[in-house]
């Protein structure tokens, strides 16, 4: 027990007994000392009340209690009730601080985050979100988030989001395109982060022109170079001193050509937002018309194709006969001259598979996620004639993904590659 | 005022209900606006595919009216309702027809511009119709967005503005007879974006009625063929 109950008790003690012994020594009997001892215990209690009284209206007028006048144990009281009010009150400040510091760097955000709970109502967001999205903040909160941004897809992406982000037109303005991306949090709580990406689709857009156009601004003088070669290199008497640096041009024009075909190939795929068309493509055909090229070649690996004739593709022809040409003539690129490369067109799983097979060099596993990225390169192969545009494998993923297909790549270095493509089941069509 | 929380009943299943109801609704006011932002921009772009996809779609606006409809009905057979969400079902049971109107209208400027597609564009690109396409687009998303939050004062002001919209109608119109009186060869072409205004002018119509219904909602008040300087909300209760 602290020192100031004891001292309080002590003297409270004292205090009794000496009124007990004056009530005695005045009538020596027991009873008016009981009376003292009453009337001691009485004013004992009015000077508790008072001080009770004193706490009381210090404590609601203002934040502190008063502890002038107070002596004994009253001031050792009140002081500790000063001490935790004072410490209490920091306590509040603090956070009140972090809150505001919170607020204030949320307000200067421009992104939008919107907390919302598991029946998709709005639990908080910050001011940015009134801005892009048209949110009242003053109105909004615990209303559906459906009900405020109402476009179809963006209501379906929420109630089965299959993707991680999802682009969309701002509800208040069409020309802010938001993309939203969810982040769940706690139970079944998810906070979704809008962000203004206007610039950005903007600047993708200007790329994808710009390559377009210089694309097609180069192939006119390409052709007329290409053209003046052609009939210098037919020249009979022309003298040994030209003719290897006239085939050597003429070489690296070929190449330049196929380079901007490519290119121009890619950035109509890239530019067309919309899926390919249902066209019946005979597989058969488009893979004996790729084989007949290839068998007129000379000193390239042998090929092997297994084709299943009753199955087609619905699609674009001009699009699929690009994906299978890319990856056979990728294969051979890369496959010595008495290796094997198979190719198969089969069903699996209601999906078509096109699978090419080499026993060429391989991929490292490091390369192949980024291998069908526009001119990406393995440096320890690019080297010798065999070097392609650097695009094959972009314009097979743009083709593909227009045909909302997927394409597979498994590969161990020195044992070869293996391609995979998926047609989804909507793009087969079985034939008997 | 809360006027839309809608959880003092007792069965849950009837919140739930009405909840739902008023989720079809506004999935319905989004597919509309989606329809007509696309119809419009076919009409600004002249993309003519796109205009003829807005007519093919229309169809879903009017099997959504269908589905509300009957839910209101199976709502108001089974729960009996009253007070607030008696007028909630009234007002939705009303402003789906508007909103399949409004459909409608946008299914109409979608295949006109699909024929406007193939024509040549003045240098101005329509810039009157765009004006106004733009201000009825606003209309019908702010409407929309006072159904959500049954916000009644926000509705008044939009309930207002459509005069601006009659009087751009108007413009138009005159601006149209002068260039038919000018050049008769162009009266074809001219008449088809009459149509246009005209689907505009009524789509805005349409909106005002829709705030009427929020009024409506709101305040169980109805200011349908009232002067409208002469409205006057009540305080919030």
């Amino acid at each position: 027990m602290r020192s100031y109950w004891f001292n309080h008790f002590l003297l409270v003690a004292i205090f009794l007994f000496l009124l007990f012994l004056f009530g005695y020594l005045i009538d020596r009997s027991l009873l008016s000392s009981f009376i003292f001892l009453f009337l001691g215990c009485f004013f004992y209690c009015i000077y508790l009340l008072s001080t009770l009284y004193l706490l009381d209206r210090g404590l609601r007028s203002s934040k502190k209690v008063p502890i002038y006048r107070q002596k004994g144990l009253s001031i050792e009281v009140f002081n500790n009730m000063n001490k935790m009010i004072n410490k209490y009150e920091k306590r509040k400040k603090d956070y009140e601080d972090v809150i505001d510091r919170v607020r204030k760097s949320t307000k200067s955000i421009t992104d939008v985050g919107v907390l919302l709970n598991s029946d998709n109502e709005i639990e908080w967001f910050n001011p940015s979100a009134e801005k892009i999205l048209g949110f009242n903040l003053n109105l909004d909160i615990g209303r559906k988030i459906d009900n405020l941004i109402r476009v179809p897809d963006f209501v379906n992406f929420l109630n089965n989001p299959d993707k991680d982000s999802f682009i969309f037109s701002s509800p208040i303005d069409d020309l802010i395109k938001i993309e939203a991306r969810f982040i769940p949090y706690g139970i079944d709580q998810r906070l979704i982060i809008f962000r203004d990406i206007t610039d950005q689709l903007n600047l993708e857009v200007m790329r994808r022109d710009f390559v377009a156009n210089a694309s097609h601004e180069l192939r006119s003088p390409i052709t007329v170079i290409s053209g003046y070669l052609e009939i210098l290199s037919s020249f009979e008497n022309l003298s040994n001193k030209w003719k290897k640096p006239i085939i050597e041009m003429q070489f690296q024009v070929d190449r330049i050509t196929k380079i901007l075909n490519d290119l121009i190939e890619i950035s109509f795929m890239e530019s067309s937002i919309t899926e390919a068309e249902y066209k019946i493509i005979d597989v058969f055909n488009v893979l004996s018309t790729i084989e007949k090229e290839f068998s007129s070649m000379n000193g390239i690996p042998s090929l092997s194709f297994s084709i299943s004739e009753n199955i087609k593709i619905l699609g674009n022809e001009t699009e699929v006969y690009s994906i299978f040409y890319n990856l056979i003539s990728n294969a051979v690129r890369f496959t010595p001259s008495d290796g094997l490369i198979k190719v198969s067109w089969s069903l699996k799983d209601d999906e078509g598979e096109f699978m090419v097979e080499d026993s060429g060099i391989g991929i490292l596993e490091e390369h192949i996620e980024r291998i069908t990225e526009r001119f990406y390169r393995i440096e320890s192969l690019s080297q010798g004639n065999n070097k392609g545009s650097g695009l094959g494998l972009s314009i097979v993923k743009h083709a593909l993904n227009r045909h909302g297909s997927s394409l597979e790549i498994e590969s161990s270095i020195g044992k070869g590659s293996i391609f995979r493509c998926y047609f989804i089941k909507k793009r087969i069509k079985l034939t008997k | 005022m809360e006027i839309d929380n809608l959880t003092q009943h007792t069965s849950r299943q009837y919140n739930h209900e009405l909840e739902n109801l008023k989720n079809s609704v506004m999935n319905m006011g989004g597919f509309v606006e989606v329809q007509l932002t696309s119809a419009l921009k076919s009409f600004s772009d002249a993309d003519s595919e796109l205009g003829l996809k807005v007519a093919k779609d229309d169809h879903k606006i009017n099997l959504l009216e269908v589905e509300i409809d009957q839910e209101c009905s199976r709502i108001l057979a089974t729960r009996s309702p009253a007070a607030i969400d008696l007028r909630i079902i009234v007002g939705i049971i009303k402003a789906i027809t508007d909103l399949e109107r409004i459909g409608d209208e946008a299914d109409k400027i979608g295949s006109i511009s699909a024929r406007l597609a193939s024509y040549q564009r003045p240098d101005s690109n329509y810039k009157e119709h765009r004006n106004l396409a733009k201000l009825v687009k606003t209309m019908l998303h702010d409407c929309l967005d006072c159904f959500a939050r049954l916000d009644a004062d926000k509705a008044l002001d939009i309930y207002k503005s459509d005069e601006e919209v009659d009087y751009e109608y108007e413009v138009i119109c005159r601006h149209s007879i002068t260039i038919m009186m000018e050049n008769p060869k162009m009266i074809s072409r001219i008449n088809d974006l009459t149509w246009v205004a005209r689907s505009l002018e009524r789509i805005g119509d349409h909106v005002k009625n829709i705030c009427e219904y929020i009024i409506f909602i709101v305040h169980g008040k109805d200011i349908r063929h009232t002067d409208i300087n002469k409205i006057i909300l009540p305080e919030d209760l």
